[in-house]
């Protein structure tokens, strides 16, 4: 639905045109070019490297980002998002498979202060869009295959481009959602807001047995067990299929109803088993 | 756990407040017609 929603807009595909409508002014949540024909939205990093260019504050673009961050935490990420799922579609290839340390979330700060902010304010270029590979895959590609005048113009850092999105296909294959969690701008700004978001993730350690299946089932390789609040939580859901995990908000304070009012018997061990050979 | 509503509340009305200063300062038109002068 992430995918096909804000690209909706089929006419620009068919006649190699923009869509320029009264929707372009609305920031998806999503990491979504805006530059790709059929796109109906804006890209909020986009947009926030517009405003820095131009020497401006981007009110709007974090404002339209907090709200929902503060509504939803990081869950845009985890079910809407369409190069996170092309990233889950990719991991699912047979292939050797890698984890990366926890230290490489910080990376993607790095890339939201310098690439997003520092340095489109300083170079009054928008970095981030030039090397995006979701623009790349979206925007170049269509464009270059629409237009012949573009194809014209192809320099070097289009092939700079192509390399980084080939990196990010490749890697996907191998590590799970490398883009979300080691560069994405988007997910760096979500990520703030995943401890004190509407909606939450609880745990419940009477009935949880440590199994650690949520960690084989999760999109981003962590325990929820361990961090229920963790800022890389993409609040998919998919270890919610565990009765120990559940959806609730911030103002639940006994999401599992009193400790020790459910019979002992009735205490369920998360059973992930079908969903880890997934 | 219990300072988390608080914090919640915190962050939901700030958000509300810049998103609301943005569109007072009619950066809605800015960021359409940037979208569209791609």
């Amino acid at each position: 639905m992430g995918a096909v929603l804000p690209n909706s807009y089929v006419q620009g595909i068919l006649t190699a045109s923009l869509y320029q409508g009264s929707l372009k002014s609305v920031c998806s949540p999503l990491l979504n070019c805006y530059a790709c024909p059929s796109a109906l939205f804006s890209c909020p990093i986009g947009t926030l490297q517009h405003f820095m260019v131009t020497g401006n504050v981007p009110y709007y673009g974090l404002g339209t980002l907090s709200a929902v961050g503060a509504t939803v935490g990081r869950m845009t990420c985890g079910t809407l998002c369409p190069f996170g799922f092309l990233q889950d579609i990719l991991y699912k290839f047979r292939a050797w498979k890698v984890s990366i340390p926890v230290w490489t979330r910080y990376f993607r700060y790095a890339v939201l202060v310098a690439l997003v902010f520092a340095i489109p304010y300083a170079t009054q270029e928008n970095w981030f869009s030039k090397l995006c590979p979701m623009g790349t895959l979206i925007g170049g590609l269509p464009w270059i295959t629409l237009n012949v005048n573009i194809r014209s113009m192809i320099r070097s850092l289009f092939w700079v481009k192509i390399a980084i999105l080939l990196f990010f296909v490749t890697t996907s294959t191998l590590v799970k959602r490398p883009f979300c969690r080691a560069i994405c701008p988007l997910g760096a700004i979500f990520s703030l807001f995943n401890k004190s978001s509407f909606l939450q993730l609880a745990w419940n350690p009477d009935t949880c047995t440590r199994c650690g299946k949520c960690q084989k089932i999760c999109p981003v390789d962590i325990r929820p067990d361990r961090n229920w609040t963790n800022p890389d939580c993409l609040r998919c859901l998919d270890c919610t299929r565990c009765p120990s995990l559940k959806l609730t908000t911030v103002f639940h304070q006994q999401p599992f109803g009193v400790p020790g009012a459910s019979p002992a018997g009735a205490a369920v061990a998360g059973d992930l088993s079908g969903a880890a050979a997934r | 756990m219990k300072g988390r509503p608080i914090a919640f509340i915190v962050t939901a009305v700030s958000a509300v407040s810049i998103l609301a200063y943005g569109i007072f300062r009619e950066e809605i038109g800015e960021v359409m017609f940037n979208a569209a002068m791609l």
